[in-house]
């Protein structure tokens, strides 16, 4: 065994705290090592000391008195923490309640309860996205749309004085006439007007008649009317292209702005491609340019609408144009 | 300790946790002896180990029920005291008034044990040079060496008294003895001379 380990163990050493075998050993150091011999003895020294520095104990009066001077603090002990007790809760109708079993079992309990009242909170939202307002997410999807081109300009109102002829315009005043096929001439020569007029003329007048003729009267057109016109004589709606203008709107209904919209704060321009009949009524209608929570409102609106009914060539005509619907928030 | 001791023991502690008080005396009159030494030996002056040992007692009184039955009352007893020391000593250290000092209090209540006109001299020099060295021990050093020196205890009951392995037992107890050693060197050398 080494020096070091010996001077390591050799307090338990002297305590008799080894086993045999390593007690024989360090007997075995202890002949050949002086130092170790010297450590020995400076324990043993120590030793002696400490045992005589301890103060003489006590007399026996002392040992008659600890006993009941430690009953006595306890019964104070006792009693100040009654006394804590009574004064502090004097006043108090509460109860205090001792039972631990039921406060080991209460208190978590009521932390699972509120665990799980939160988890509800938290969670049933996440997993249950349907019942959410849908207004959000729809808001989501739409970006902001570009603003639109301010819708053209209404045609200018013409005068009342104008006559209805004045708005017809030939459709097909471009087309060539083909040679050997039968056309209907959609241009009143002037020249012939002159010779109609003389030859139109019916001696006597014709009942009902207005001497000189009715200024904005129809071509051909009778008077009185006929009511309900012919079945299947009505043409196809043109479009208004070109010369044609949209039709003059008579009855406007302002759309609806839908709540979702407005939620979302959707806003912009529904062009619609409407068609009238030969009322002026809407009858048929295509979005062009669609917003979706808007196209909607402005179908219904356009629905509604009635328009001066379109005559071309005497006859009246349905016809098809755009309408720009303008949503916008306050 | 005799097997009768601790079947008296465990009668008494059973009486006393019933609430018999007078049980508790007799328990405490069995052990004051013992507790009073420890606590002496840790602090080194006898009023703050008349506190020491009440406050032992007291506590026990009131942790009884905490006692298992079938273990040694004695060792028990013994850690409350020694926890009990060390908060004192913690405490002290901390707000240590001047002149508290071992050797302060020259015992009136002391009575003279039997020595000898010399070994009285040779006890109140060496003594008061040793308590002074054990006073300048870290606690933890001094309840080990305290309860080997003092109450001469095996290292494997040292251990079990402070909750500690009995290796740390070793080691400490060898720390403190070269410490002491170390600050006795002088007083060590005059007494052997």
């Amino acid at each position: 065994m080494r020096h070091a380990q010996v001077r390591h163990l050799l307090g338990a050493y002297y305590d008799g705290e080894l086993d045999k075998s390593r007690t024989a050993k360090i007997d075995e150091h202890l002949k050949s090592c002086g130092p170790c011999r010297q450590d020995l003895g400076r324990l043993a020294a120590l030793e002696t000391s400490a045992r005589l520095s301890v103060p003489a104990e006590p007399g026996e009066a002392y040992w008659e008195s600890l006993p009941s001077r430690v009953m006595s603090g306890i019964g104070e002990a006792r009693r100040s923490v009654r006394s804590k007790e009574d004064t502090m809760f004097q006043d108090s109708f509460f109860v205090y309640d001792r039972n631990l079993r039921t406060k080991a079992f209460v208190l978590p309990l009521s932390i699972i309860v509120h665990a799980l009242v939160i988890i509800g909170l938290v969670a049933i939202p996440l997993l249950n996205t349907r019942n959410l307002p849908q207004v959000e997410i729809i808001s989501a999807f739409l970006a902001p749309p570009t603003p639109a081109p301010p819708p053209p300009p209404p045609p200018a109102a013409k005068k009342r004085s104008s006559s209805r002829t004045a708005r017809i315009k030939p459709v097909q005043a471009q087309e060539k006439f083909q040679t050997g096929k039968l056309v209907a001439p959609v241009v009143i020569p002037d020249q012939i007007a002159e010779e109609k007029l003389s030859d139109v003329g019916i001696e006597g007048g014709v009942e009902g008649g207005v001497e000189g003729g009715v200024v904005g009267g129809v071509l051909g057109g009778v008077v009185g009317g006929i009511l309900g016109g012919v079945v299947g004589e009505v043409e196809a709606p043109v479009r208004a292209v070109g010369n044609i203008k949209p039709p003059k709107l008579i009855k406007e209904v302002a759309p609806e702005y839908p709540e979702i919209a407005r939620q979302a704060r959707v806003e912009g321009v529904v062009i619609i491609e409407a068609t009238t009949d030969i009322y002026g009524r809407v009858i048929s209608w295509k979005v062009l340019r669609s917003i979706p929570l808007l196209d909607q409102a402005a179908i219904d609106a356009v629905k509604q609408w009635v328009y001066e009914p379109m005559v071309i060539s005497g006859r009246p005509r349905g016809v098809i144009f755009t309408v720009t619907v303008r949503f916008k928030l306050k | 300790m005799r097997p009768t001791d601790e079947i008296e023991d465990t009668i008494l502690i059973g009486r006393a946790k019933m609430g018999d008080t007078a049980a508790y005396e007799s328990l405490v009159r069995r052990y004051q002896h013992g507790i009073y030494r420890l606590c002496l030996g840790m602090t080194g002056t006898h009023p703050s180990a008349d506190d020491l040992a009440q406050e032992t007692f007291v506590k026990a009184y009131f942790a009884l029920h905490s006692f298992k039955e079938g273990t040694h009352f004695h060792a028990w007893l013994r850690r409350i005291a020694v926890n009990a020391s060390l908060n004192y000593l913690k405490v002290r250290r901390r707000e240590e008034p001047l002149g508290d000092r071992p050797g302060d209090y020259p015992g009136a209540v002391f009575s003279s044990v039997s020595l000898s006109p010399h070994e009285e001299l040779l006890r109140n020099e060496t003594g008061r040079a040793v308590d002074n060295a054990l006073q300048a021990l870290p606690s933890k050093l001094r309840a080990v060496f305290v309860l080997h020196a003092v109450e001469s205890l095996k290292y494997e009951e040292i251990a079990r008294t402070l909750g500690i392995p009995t290796g740390t037992v070793m080691s400490r107890l060898n720390r403190a003895r070269h410490k002491l050693q170390r600050s006795l060197a002088g007083s060590l050398g005059r007494s052997h001379a």
